[in-house]
């Protein structure tokens, strides 16, 4: 029989998308280390789990943590948010957000 | 989930009881000692789940022992761990969905799809895979070697497996079908091939269709060619373009298009060059041999194989090119026919009214003929209309143009234009136009109608001829048959005409004839025929009649018209009618039985009395054919020596002897004996036979004279009567001194007897006549003196040498007075002119001394002797010759 292999995905800039994210809570975890950031943005989104899988809350991490942009959004894709990058006056800032969900053949 | 060894050791009891519960056999642990164990493990445990989470591991320095404790990296990891798991389960369903979802549409497709693995075994296929080829062959065989999969060759799959790049096959065939093959690589996560999807596309119809397409281009007659539009190299050609081109099609595909089409036009392309989308030209091919063959040519662009290609496709139309030029030399020669031609040409074009009812005709050109023959010019009559030209009113013609205009039936009639008689054909040359033909045929006309009067009527009268006469006679016996009557037909004849036309001339009898005829047509009815057959013979035709007796009422008023006098050129004229009579259906049943029973008829009413007519009788039928055997037996006679000569002896009154003999001829007919001249002579007259006969008379007569003057006899004249054929033949002279150089006879002794009707018609021709027969030396004398019109003034002037009193004025001249007179008178004119005068008929001496009283010269007559034979004359020559042989000698 078939065998269907899903590929992990490798996209770097999934933008939330999700109309209903009205708030947005950002985290500054700046001179802080891995894997304290990674620890700490767990910790929070482990604490606001329900609103943001509802989509209604994203959360922003801002690190100075090279590192962190590798950790965390691995990390929290594992866990099935979705995650975007972004770099502003030489920080970091993760955005994180519920996964569009998409079907095989996308939506 | 926290551990409880790890709840153990964080839970920090009071110290004593703690410390010596938890280690009662070993050493107890000093409190740093528990403590380091503590983060040690810690630490541990959020590697290993920091691991799992797929993160890095702690780095001792990252975090203080207190910050590890308070943060809960655990409880953080573990809560994470669950929410991964979840993902995990929503993920697997995703997954699931896609997986059906795919196999869905893979089953759903038309092409098979068949997934195989580095060594070909089948792993997956759908369901068109098993319709192709797969059926329903147990999963076990279903491997590439096993299941009939059609491929290229061997090293097809091979090649796709080593190289992991995706091949494809355009056409497979596989039993009456064609695939099209895909083979798509499927690298593993070591990146080299571990399976390979085959897609299988039935391209059946299109290649069939490719086919198709193929065939309808090699068939068509037009030459299609395929150029690369970079390169301008022919692609491909079709047979018909090699055909056209003259070459194998190996020779064109790959050389550039311009040896071939488009010739010396390099880099004038219409479309690669000029950029056009399409070219629709006239152009030439050049064909292997060289010539130029002219064609109509299409280019357009195409895709082909993702190639920019020119379609040029051109239609050989040099037949059209000759067809065209053939045109055009046609219609040269028809304008200069046109031009040429002696009829005249008129193009026309109808004109029509709001409503599309013709209503006029309108002058679209002419030729010179036209011009000519109508006597107008171009100028005056193109773009005139028909009423200005030919008419005023309504346009002449106009229906039977149109109708030409609307049929295209040709049309033609006849009509009279400014006093010209035309024929006309009418044409149509072109929807909406027609062209009249004129031909100018009044000349003709004209001529057809004299033919016509000339065939059918006689000149003289203008009655019908004997043509139209038999043709209206066939008219009428049919209108009887249908209307069941009778029909008559009357043969006339003009009694006498043959003496008046004689003595009176030709004038007076045309004019006579002329008379006659009007008064037949006032006789009849209108619908009767009244013809003329020539000479004085007429027919009249009485239609439609009921009864005999209307017959012989007609026939008894033409009698009693004709009996009525005629003045002609001062002459009063009297004659009579003889008529035949035969009636339809009795006396025959075709025009010409008909006309020759009535001439039978006339012929028995004349010779039973003039001025009478006579119904047709069968009997009559038998006279007719005796008069025929008659002819037949005279023109045997003539070749048989049946005629004879015989003599009279003239006396000279003065000497009593006989000075002259005059030849009479004889018919020994060998059955019915001899026959007078009266019975044959008009015979002869009528069947031509009188100049042969009389001929022969004057040659035999002359003979007999030289026989005689041979036999030692003195000279002796002999008196010929001449018929009036005779004499008016134009070599009379010649043929009489011919005889009597012939015969070696002195023409003194050669007497020619003319009537006088003979010599006094045309008297100033006679007189010409008379004196040539005199120069010859031979004698003249007038015949039958006073029973015909003679001219005193003439006789003095002709170089008669004497004259011969009429046998009739001889009969009882010793009794009847009158008679005496005529006699004496015609003595005493004849003695002072100084012609001798001779006397026929005498039979008695009275007679004899009557004559010889008056002073007449000699006689001839019974009295002396009848006509004999020669022989018999030989007898009596020397007798005859002696002075006052026949009577007393010089007695008065």
């Amino acid at each position: 029989m078939f065998l269907i292999r899903k590929h992990p995905s490798t996209a770097k800039t999934d933008h939330a998308a999700a109309p209903r994210a009205q708030q947005c809570l950002e985290l500054d975890v700046c001179g802080q280390l891995c894997p304290s950031t990674l620890l700490t943005a767990l910790k929070v989104v482990n604490e606001r789990q329900d609103e943001l899988r509802r989509g209604d809350l994203c959360l922003r991490f801002r690190t100075d943590n090279r590192d962190s942009i590798t950790t965390i959004p691995d990390a929290l894709r594992n866990m099935g948010y979705a995650v975007a990058i972004d770099k502003e006056e030489g920080n970091y800032l993760i955005a994180v957000t519920a996964e569009t969900r998409r079907g095989p053949l996308g939506s | 989930m926290r551990d409880s060894t790890f709840l153990q050791a964080t839970r920090i009891p009071p110290e004593p009881v703690v410390t010596r519960e938890a280690a009662p056999c070993t050493p107890e642990p000093t409190l740093a000692e528990r403590h380091a164990a503590v983060v040690a493990y810690l630490c541990d445990k959020v590697n290993q789940l920091l691991q799992v989470v797929g993160t890095w591991p702690l780095q001792p320095e990252a975090l203080d022992d207190d910050i590890l404790i308070s943060l809960d990296p655990i409880g953080i990891i573990a809560e994470s761990f669950g929410q991964i798991l979840l993902h995990l389960r929503e993920t697997n369903e995703e997954i699931r969905l896609a997986h059906d979802e795919i196999r869905a549409i893979i089953e759903a497709a038309g092409t098979a799809i068949i997934v195989v693995d580095r060594e070909a075994r089948v792993l997956g296929f759908n369901r068109r895979s098993q319709d192709y080829f797969l059926g329903s062959a147990p999963e076990s065989q279903r491997t590439i070697e096993y299941a009939p999969l059609p491929m290229p060759e061997d090293e097809f799959f091979r090649v796709v497996v080593r190289t992991g790049t995706p091949m494809e096959h355009r056409d497979l065939p596989f039993g009456d079908r064609h695939f099209h093959l895909a083979a798509t690589p499927v690298p593993g996560p070591a990146g080299e091939v571990e399976r390979v999807v085959l897609a299988y596309t039935d391209v059946t119809a299109r290649i069939e269709v490719e086919a198709r397409l193929k065939t309808i281009l090699e068939s068509l007659p037009v030459g299609v060619i395929v150029v690369d539009a970079e390169t301008h190299a022919v692609l491909d050609v079709n047979s018909s373009a090699s055909r056209l081109l003259g070459r194998r099609r190996e020779d064109i595909v790959g050389n550039a298009c311009h040896r071939f089409v488009c010739p010396s036009e390099v880099g004038q392309c219409p479309i690669t060059d000029r950029g056009q989308s399409v070219d629709n030209s006239e152009r030439s091919v050049i064909h292997a041999d060289g010539h130029l063959v002219p064609v109509m040519k299409t280019v357009t662009t195409v895709m082909l194989d993702g190639r920019r290609c020119l379609l040029e496709s051109f239609i050989d139309i040099s037949l059209r090119k000759r067809a065209e030029a053939a045109l055009q030399d046609s219609e040269q020669r028809y304008r200069s026919l046109y031009s040429t031609m002696k009829e005249g040409v008129a193009l026309h074009e109808i004109v029509h009214d709001a409503s599309g009812e013709p209503v006029d005709y309108v002058v679209l050109d002419v030729n010179p003929a036209y011009e000519r023959i109508l006597g107008m010019t171009r100028d005056e009559v193109i773009g005139a209309r028909g009423t200005q030209v030919y008419g005023i009113g309504d346009p002449p013609y106009l229906d039977g143009f149109a109708e030409v205009v609307r049929t295209g039936e040709p049309m033609t009639f006849e009509t009279a234009f400014r006093g010209r008689h035309m024929y006309i054909s009418v044409v149509r040359p072109a929807e909406g136009k027609f062209a009249t033909i004129f031909d100018d045929i009044t000349e003709r006309k004209r001529a057809e109608q004299q033919v016509q009067h000339l065939a059918y009527s006689d000149t003289l009268t203008g009655l019908p001829n004997r043509a139209l006469l038999m043709h209206q006679l066939r008219d009428a016996l049919a209108r009887c048959d249908r209307e069941a009557t009778q029909l008559a037909v009357l043969f006339l004849d003009l009694d006498r005409f043959k003496p008046i036309n004689d003595t009176m001339g030709h004038a007076v009898g045309d004019e006579l004839l002329k008379a006659v005829a009007q008064r037949l047509r006032n006789c009849v009815r209108r619908s009767d025929t009244v013809a003329r057959l020539g000479g004085d013979e007429f027919v009249v035709v009485l239609a439609g009649i009921r009864a005999q007796r209307e017959a012989t009422r007609a026939a008894q008023e033409i009698i009693e018209r004709i009996a009525e006098p005629f003045v002609c050129d001062r002459h009063e004229i009297f004659s009579s009618m003889s008529i035949g009579i035969a009636t339809y259906p009795a006396d025959g049943r075709d025009p010409g039985t008909l006309l020759k029973s009535a001439d039978m008829a006339m012929y028995v009413s004349k010779q039973r009395g003039r001025g009478n007519y006579q119904f047709y009788s069968h009997e009559m039928n038998q006279a007719a054919r005796e008069r025929l055997e008659l002819e037949n037996s005279l023109r045997r006679a003539l070749r048989q020596q049946e005629f004879s000569l015989w003599y009279q002896p003239q006396v000279n009154l003065a000497d009593g002897r006989v000075t002259g003999l005059e030849a009479l001829l004889r018919w020994h007919h060998p059955e019915l004996g001899i026959v007078p001249p009266g019975l044959f002579i008009p015979t002869c007259e009528e069947i031509g036979l009188i100049l042969p006969l009389g001929e022969w008379v004057l040659r035999s007569a002359c003979r007999q004279a030289k026989a005689w003057v041979e036999a030692g006899y003195p000279p002796i004249c002999i008196a010929v009567n001449l018929s009036v054929m005779q004499f008016r033949q134009n070599d009379l002279v010649q043929r009489v001194r011919a005889i009597l150089e012939e015969t070696a006879v002195d023409p003194a002794c050669l007497e020619l007897e003319l009537t006088e009707s003979m010599i006094m018609e045309d008297a100033e021709g006679t007189v010409r006549t008379l004196r040539q027969l005199k120069d010859i030396g031979l004698r003249l004398a007038i015949d039958d003196f006073g029973t015909g019109y003679s001219s005193l003034s003439y006789l003095s002037s002709f170089p008669i040498d004497r004259i011969k009193i009429a046998q009739r004025f001889m009969a009882d001249v010793t009794g009847d007075p009158r008679n005496a007179a005529i006699v004496e008178t015609i003595i005493a004119i004849a003695r002072s002119l100084g012609i001798e005068v001779i006397a026929e008929g005498v039979e008695t001496a009275q007679e004899l001394e009557f004559l010889r009283s008056r002073g007449c010269d000699d006689l001839q007559g019974y009295y002396f002797s009848r006509p004999i034979p020669s022989d018999a004359v030989t007898a009596r020559l020397d007798e005859w010759l002696l002075q006052g042989a026949c009577c007393p000698v010089g007695v008065s």
